[in-house]
């Protein structure tokens, strides 16, 4: 056998698809427990030099988007693709021809079989029926009858189907993590905001976040109009949190929530500057190199000592925790209440108007429905593999009593015992049947 | 949720936990003393512990005016009713008791873990308000329980051969032993397939990603992993026996991981989970 057929041997068996899925295993393993997507320095000096340094080199920082671990994924479903390929004259074959009263009457790997004599002749009806086989009588040449039953021929599908559900779910996630679209929009009631790379433009009509008695949250509820600049259609409706407004193609999520003010900066009584501020953004001046940063906020401010705090999410005592930068370096930072006037100099910074802005994520993946398929068919495959046992039974005269058979890929034993119980109900075993389990005659060494 | 439903609960659930106890020391006594008697009252004991187990998730149900399904407490709760389960439907369908002194200590020590939680009730968190967590973690409770119940068969098979003959009394060959096993898994393995697939439709949902390889994801993708290595190498590579019973063990451990580990060690988007 030459080197190639070798390999191509080994890379659409079954040992190959083991040996990626314990591979992969790892990997997901390593890729949980070491934090992922951090600065190399964090690696370094947080793991052993030595570890560190391996983390960096096999790119176990950032695992799931590792060459090397797209390169498993994509040979594992190489590797499904080709057994699923090659599997399926097999199966189509069998499917066709091995459940037949003739290949019973030659069949090999029979999992047991019984001398038996029945107590009376619709003894052998009450066997099939009391172990629900719809039987058929398809005689011989020789005109003997044979009787033969088959059920859950579809089971022997099930892991190919399940394979296909997987490829399906892997090719799916990686194209749709190559060509998703996955972009945000943020701001308060009233904004209009592009989204990026596109014509639709999403506006915040409203945003509420619904409080309990409690204080705790009991949903964040965005009231959105999005349109679409070319065509100037919209559309309008609400997101919330596991209920996303779907338009245009696009699902939009309500993602989160945190508070912006209005700031507004002063020469004199002169209004140079007035800008939505949500926190972490800046206000500045054009004529002066000096920036005001929203750092935080707390909307019922309170502060014992130990660092700012809020007692609850109401807007009670509202206060800006605010950073100033001055040509583009630290200046000070301080807190102070909305509405009251920070001076720097001839300038007047404020705060007013606090509210809470909104984060919606924008998704389009076009792989989504195939993704879903694949995962349907994953279910129905593992449910035809594990609970659609293929099972035979059959019964032929021989030396005035009947020989009875039974065969079985999965559960054998099972069924057997079910089998021996009922022939022991309606007759008398002369022999008793020896159960085994039957390998699957297309199944060795692949799926 | 009202003091008096409290106090019900309360009453019930520490009811629940006594009657595992006292399970699990049924069937050490049964073990060590050769009493068979003393297997039958165990089972007796776990289906008297069932029931109030059921009452007690039924009563905290009613108090938060929600399916208990959402905190560290609930789930674990509802997992120690899940292996019970489990265990009920495998001894109902196979009649072996003894498989009953490997499992009812980890019922114990599920139901224990759930003790030490707290047991506040909370109002539904935005990302928890979902038909879809119903789905999904009543699956999940499924799908661990009967992991459970192929751990503690597959630790009886381990243990087997160190028991002596005349212990084995009433206790089916390993032969059958493994064939539980392998039945179990195979169920608790579709639970978990659909497990993953309703988180995934949900987290699509809440978040917009049915998949971030989030750590909880991601261990229950290598438990997935594990049992469908299982089931490979048993169907095709004919491993059975001390391997495969193995394979279920570790596959357990997983599970465990996924749901205790994972919350305890590392930070994820599930940790309310």
């Amino acid at each position: 056998m030459s080197i190639l057929k070798k390999i191509w041997n080994v890379f659409h068996s079954m040992k190959c698809a083991v040996i990626l899925l314990v591979i992969l295993a790892a990997a997901c393993t390593a890729g949980s427990l070491i934090p992922q997507g951090e600065v190399a320095a964090y690696y370094t000096t947080v793991y052993p030099k030595w570890a560190g340094s391996l983390i960096l080199a096999i790119d176990l920082d950032h695992m799931f988007t590792a060459w090397w671990f797209i390169l498993m994924a994509a040979l594992l479903c190489l590797n499904l693709v080709l057994c699923s390929i090659l599997r399926f004259p097999q199966l189509r074959k069998q499917y066709c021809t091995y459940y037949t009263p003739g290949a019973a009457r030659t069949a090999g790997g029979v999992t047991a079989r019984w001398l038996w004599k029945p107590k009376e002749e619709e003894a052998k009806k009450r066997v099939f029926a009391g172990l629900h086989f719809k039987m058929v009588n398809a005689p011989g040449e020789d005109g003997q009858p044979f009787y033969y039953a088959v059920r859950r021929r579809v089971g022997i599908w099930g892991s190919w189907i399940c394979h296909l559900g997987m490829i399906a779910v892997i090719i799916g996630f990686g194209i749709g993590q190559k060509y998703m679209m996955d972009t945000s929009v943020y701001g308060v009631p009233g904004q209009e905001k592009q989204v990026e790379g596109t014509d639709i433009t999403v506006s915040i009509d409203d945003f509420q976040v619904l409080l309990r008695d409690d204080y705790t949250v009991e949903q964040y509820q965005a009231k959105l109009t999005v349109t679409d600049t070319k065509t100037g259609r919209s559309q309008s409706g609400t997101t919330q949190v596991n209920s996303p407004f779907h338009a245009f193609g696009m699902d939009f999520f309500q993602n989160s929530t945190g508070w912006a003010t209005t700031a507004k900066a002063y020469k004199g009584d002169e209004l140079l500057e007035e800008k939505v501020l949500c926190q972490g953004e800046f206000i500045g001046l054009e004529e002066i190199p000096l920036q005001v940063q929203m750092t935080a906020f707390y909307p019922d401010y309170y502060n014992d000592g130990t660092g700012p705090q809020t007692l609850s999410p109401v807007l009670k005592n509202p206060v800006v925790i605010y950073t100033i930068y001055y040509d583009g370096n630290f200046f000070s930072m301080e807190a102070i209440g909305t509405g009251l006037p920070i001076q720097i100099d001839d300038y007047r910074f404020v705060f007013e108007s606090p509210r809470q802005y909104t984060l919606i994520q924008i998704v389009k993946d076009p792989t989504i429905s195939y993704v879903a398929l694949g995962g349907l068919l994953m279910l129905i495959g593992i449910f035809l593999a594990f609970f659609c046992r293929t099972e035979e039974l059959w019964m032929y005269e021989k030396d005035g009593s009947m020989m009875v058979c039974c065969r079985s890929r999965k559960g054998a034993e099972l069924f057997a015992e079910k089998a021996q119980e009922m022939l022991e109900r309606e007759g008398k075993l002369l022999l008793e049947g020896d159960a085994k389990e039957e390998q699957d005659v297309t199944d060795v060494d692949k799926y | 949720m009202s003091q008096t439903l409290i106090n019900i609960e309360n009453v019930l659930f520490y009811g629940t936990v006594a009657a595992y106890v006292m399970a699990t020391l049924g069937y050490f006594v049964s073990f060590a003393l050769k009493k068979e008697n003393m297997a039958k009252i165990a089972v007796i004991l776990i289906t008297v512990g069932f029931c109030l187990h059921t009452l007690s998730i039924i009563v905290r149900g009613i108090g938060a005016g929600r399916v208990p399904l959402s905190n560290q407490f609930e789930f674990a709760t509802a997992f120690a009713w899940g292996i019970a389960l489990c265990y009920l439907l495998a001894y109902r369908k196979y009649k072996v008791s003894a498989m009953g002194t490997f499992i009812a200590p980890i019922l114990f020590l599920v139901i224990g873990y759930a003790a030490m939680q707290s047991k506040e009730v909370r109002e539904l968190m935005p990302a928890l308000q979902s038909n879809w967590l119903v789905l999904h973690v009543s699956t999940a409770i499924i799908s661990y329980g009967s992991f459970a119940v192929s751990c503690g068969i597959s630790l009886l098979y381990l243990f087997y051969d160190k028991i002596s003959e005349d212990r084995r009394k009433g206790m089916p060959e390993k032969k059958k032993l493994d064939m539980m096993s392998y039945r179990v898994i195979t169920f608790g393995f579709m639970f978990l397939t659909i497990v993953m697939i309703t988180g995934a439709i949900w987290a699509q949902r809440a978040w917009g990603h049915y998949w971030t390889w989030d750590p909880k994801e991601t261990w229950s993708l290598i438990t997935w992993i594990i049992y469908a290595l299982y089931l490979h190498v048993r169907i095709n590579r004919r491993w059975s026996g001390k391997r495969t019973a193995m394979f279920a063990v570790i596959g357990f451990i997983c599970v465990i991981f996924t749901f205790i580990g994972v919350n305890t060690f590392i930070p994820s988007i599930h940790s309310y989970a």
